[in-house]
């Protein structure tokens, strides 16, 4: 119990002053009687010691009982007490793909359900707010006091297969409902105790769930062309036990829904095996490696099978101006089908518009206005005024962050000479030697170009791993339907940027279409598995995958449920006031001294001979 | 007349009472029948003429029919002498209204119902000793003095009900009825006194005026008290279990005296001040002093 006025304490002094006037006022009462001999019966009666020192005392005990029961209702004391409920409460429960993980008819989610409900219903709070958390958090119940509403919901939800929530994103929801001193408790159910130091300092109860149980996951898939022999593709498939026992699985890779290949195999209790094999149908875009455990039942099939896309190797028609270079050649087919058409000089008159890409190699070219441009020490007339070439300095990087450095370490390249040229205002420089471009990209409407203001045969960048990469970054940049597609996860939001809105559909695995907004830039899904995108009359694929990480048992998981409580200063506990309760009290107590002190008032009035 | 006493519409309606009484008295012309023939309106019976019977009453109509003389008795009405004996002592001040004051009012109407009857009527006023009051006489001048006596009456002394009834015993009165107006709370006790009464051959009515307070104490906790009429007094702290020792003992009291009074045929009235007086008088007392 706390005393949140001590100082009112003080007001026990009035006790003396209470003590003088009853032995001031305690005078007997005079009284006539009519007859005095009827009284002598009365007296006559034996009295114990006790009663005696009652009947003196008990006025006088009863008003300081009251007395000190007002003077501690006025020094405000509140028992603060987890017991007795009340206060703010926070539930997260973990809503993530691995929450999923079954053991017979029940999953980690219902259990965390369960206990989660367990814990309401014990802790009694005032109010409480439900959170779910994963890789797109979301608030399941805003803060409410209405506690038998807020377990229907949370009775109701259902688990996600998306990712692990960011702590973060956990922590601004529920700063976005107040101050987190507030809260009594936020208690966090997950199968995965989070280790981010923004819950240190909270009053954060982490409770474990989880169990050992038997599951196999394709942990990492991929399809990579073979350029350089024409081959086809190399399938790469990483298969991991997160078992206690050994597994045995058959792995089948299905291509656009037919199945290219299966294996056998056989993987030790927590260990992975990785599976290649190379396929020469390039007409297949869509990849899908699943596996069975033959030995058993996987507690968590969703991770049984991971999905993969390639985008579509488009034709380029390439108008090359100027020199040949094998080594440029190479590195672009290495990231498109290119088919090349030669010409020595490109005049003014010239007709570019059947050419996807030019190529210009030591050239000058009259002013261009539209078309993609790739162009090697060459100068655009009216455009990039190049003048004679001065010898290079070390190249400086200006745009680290620009898609076409992805991967490229610029310390690599040497230069022997720079052309001296000035660029248009919209043109942006990568890389630089001294004052004059290196590496530049121009960015103008129905115009892309990407510069290199130097000769590459005065240079080692086609001798280094860094060309063909940079070769494919400035193709998709030029061209950003070639990206490579990106992984994606459920649960993940990916950027519409590049796709024309008018005519956009998006159909999910299941076939059912998504609806995407005319101002929508962003998706979500749901599901893993093929997204088909209709965008500008061309059809794509992306490959929507479950996070790897979900897959994993995780560190902290243990057999039984594992609390652990951190208790902050800050933690407000549930406060019962009691001062109206010792009021009550007090004047309970009054009521007691007023029918002591005269309890004829109280006697019912005898009715009295007639 | 009776102003603060009695009011009129009260008087009006004590006109249509009676007292009753257990045996005929041989008093005075008066209003009440006698079992002895006198002169009044009433006709009682046929006797044979004798001689020296006055002539005024032979009827001469049966004398015509039977040839033989009769002469009409007339029954006789005597009064009753009716002495209130009222308790002024010092206990009878105590109670809320005053006993004292219940008990004058209650005297001033049996005093009126006495004289309406054509009753003489005396009030004896008692504490320790037989005090002077009004003698008894008829006629409204006599209603008139007791009127007078009752509002002048004011309490003091011990009270002995032995002694002063013994002392009225004593008095040269006609037998009559005895109304005694008291609380009858007297340490001495009551039993000679009321024998003296009825060894003289009153007719004897008891009634015992107690205030509310002398039933149920209003008192708790720490108390001194006082005899109203000695000088004793007695520190008592005053519990529950002290009261209900008290309210038996006055129970027994009253159960005592309602005992003595039945069995020498004495009527006994329990009257609370808290009843009005007109419910006391038309209502709990009809039936049982008027009729």
């Amino acid at each position: 119990m706390t005393l949140l006025s001590l100082p009112m304490l003080g007001l026990l002094g009035l006790a003396g002053l209470v003590i003088f006037l009853y032995f001031l006022r305690r005078r007997a009462q005079s009284q006539t009687v009519s007859a005095l001999f009827l009284w002598r019966a009365s007296s006559e009666r034996p009295r114990s010691a006790l009663s005696l020192l009652w009947a003196k005392l008990g006025l006088l005990l009863i008003q300081l009982l009251a007395l000190a029961l007002i003077v501690l209702s006025l020094a405000r004391p509140v028992v603060t007490s987890a017991a007795l409920g009340g206060g703010k409460i926070a539930v997260i429960v973990d809503g993530s793909a691995s929450m999923q993980t079954r053991y017979g008819s029940e999953t980690r989610y219902s259990e965390a359900l369960s206990q989660a409900e367990r814990y309401i219903k014990n802790a009694r709070p005032s109010q409480l707010t439900i959170l779910q958390a994963q890789n797109e958090s979301r608030l399941l119940v805003p803060l409410t006091e209405n506690i038998d509403d807020a377990l229907e919901k949370l009775k109701n939800s259902k688990p996600t297969l998306e990712s692990d929530a960011n702590a973060r994103d956990l922590i601004e929801i529920l700063r976005s409902q107040g101050d987190l001193k507030e809260y009594r408790e936020i208690a966090f159910f997950t199968d995965r105790i989070p280790s981010n130091p923004v819950w240190k300092g909270l009053p954060a109860r982490l409770v474990a769930l989880g169990k050992p149980v038997q599951n196999i996951a394709v942990t990492g898939f991929g399809v990579r062309l073979e350029p350089n022999r024409n081959l086809g593709y190399s399938v790469w498939t990483e298969i991991t036990n997160y078992s206690e026992a050994p597994a045995n699985l058959q792995l089948q890779v299905q291509a656009d829904d037919q199945i290219i290949h299966s294996v056998m195999l056989t993987i030790g209790p927590n260990k992975n095996t990785v599976h290649s094999f190379e396929y020469s149908d390039f007409s297949k875009t869509r990849f899908m490696a699943q596996v069975n455990l033959l030995n058993g039942q996987d507690a968590f099939p969703y991770d049984n099978q991971r999905f993969f896309a390639l985008a579509e190797r488009t034709a380029l028609n390439v108008l090359w101006v100027g020199e040949a270079n094998t080594f440029l050649e190479r590195a672009l087919l290495a990231n498109a089908r290119i088919r090349i058409a030669r010409k020595e000089k490109l005049s003014a008159g010239d007709d570019t518009s059947g050419a996807d890409l030019i190529i210009a190699n030591n050239a000058k070219l009259p002013l261009v206005s539209q078309g993609r441009w790739l162009i090697f020490n060459s100068s655009v007339d009216q455009l990039i005024e190049a003048q004679t070439a001065e010898p290079a300095q070390k190249l400086s990087v200006f745009q680290s962050d620009h898609p076409l450095l992805r991967l490229i370490e610029p310390n690599h390249i040497r230069i022997a000479k720079v052309l001296r040229s000035i660029l248009p205002k919209e043109g942006k420089v990568i890389l630089a030697s001294g004052d004059n471009p290196a590496v530049y990209a121009l960015e103008m409407p129905q115009l892309r170009l990407v510069g290199f203001g130097f000769s590459l045969q005065e240079s080692n960048l086609v001798l280094t791993v860094d060309f063909p990469i940079l070769m494919k970054n400035a193709l998709g940049w030029l061209f950003p339907q070639l990206e490579p597609p990106v992984p994606r996860q459920v649960g993940q939001a990916f950027s519409l940027a590049g796709l024309a809105h008018e005519g956009l559909e998006i159909y999910g695995p299941n076939g059912g279409l998504l609806t995407v907004g005319e101002s929508q830039s962003l998706v979500e899904m749901d599901n893993p598995g093929f997204y088909r995108v209709h965008s500008n009359q061309e059809v794509r694929y992306w490959a929507v995958n479950l996070a790897a990480s979900e897959s994993e048992p995780g560190a902290e998981a243990v057999q039984e449920p594992l609390v652990k409580s951190q208790e902050s200063e800050t933690q407000v506990q549930a406060q019962l006031p009691l001062w109206k309760y010792l009021l009550i009290f007090a004047l309970f107590a009054l009521c007691w001294e007023l029918f002591v002190y005269d309890r004829s008032l109280f006697r019912p009035t005898a009715g009295g001979p007639a | 007349m009776s102003s603060l006493l009695l009011d009129e519409a009260f008087l009006k309606k004590l006109a249509n009472l009676k007292f009753i009484t257990r045996r005929h008295f041989f008093g005075q012309l008066g209003g009440w029948s006698s079992p002895r023939a006198g002169v009044s309106l009433e006709f009682a019976e046929y006797r044979e003429y004798h001689p020296g019977d006055d002539f005024r009453y032979v009827d001469w109509n049966l004398y015509g029919r039977l040839d033989k003389l009769f002469v009409k008795v007339f029954s006789r009405e005597e009064d009753i002498p009716i002495y209130v004996v009222l308790d002024t002592s010092h206990s009878m001040s105590l109670g809320q209204p005053p006993k004292l004051q219940y008990a004058t009012r209650l005297a001033a109407a049996l005093c009126y119902l006495g004289i309406k009857d054509l009753n003489r009527v005396g009030i004896f006023p008692f504490a320790r000793n037989l005090a002077a009051g009004v003698a008894p006489r008829g006629g409204s001048a006599q209603l008139h003095a007791a009127f007078n006596f009752l509002r002048q009456t004011t309490p003091g002394g011990e009270t002995s009900i032995n002694g002063a009834l013994e002392s009225f015993a004593k008095l040269r009165l006609e037998n009559g009825l005895v109304l005694l107006v008291s609380d009858m709370l007297s340490e001495a006790g009551y039993r000679e006194g009321l024998a003296h009464l009825l060894y003289k051959g009153h007719e004897v009515a008891v009634l015992q005026v107690l205030s509310a307070e002398d039933v149920d104490p209003k008192i708790a906790g720490e108390s001194r008290l006082l005899d109203s009429e000695l000088t004793n007094e007695r520190g008592l702290q005053v519990s529950s279990s002290a009261v209900r020792a008290y309210k038996e003992e006055v129970r027994r009291y009253v159960v005592n005296l309602k005992e003595f009074c039945q069995s020498h045929r004495i009527e006994h009235a329990l009257i609370s001040t808290a009843t009005p007086l007109e419910q006391l008088i038309f209502q709990n007392l009809r039936g049982v002093l008027f009729r």
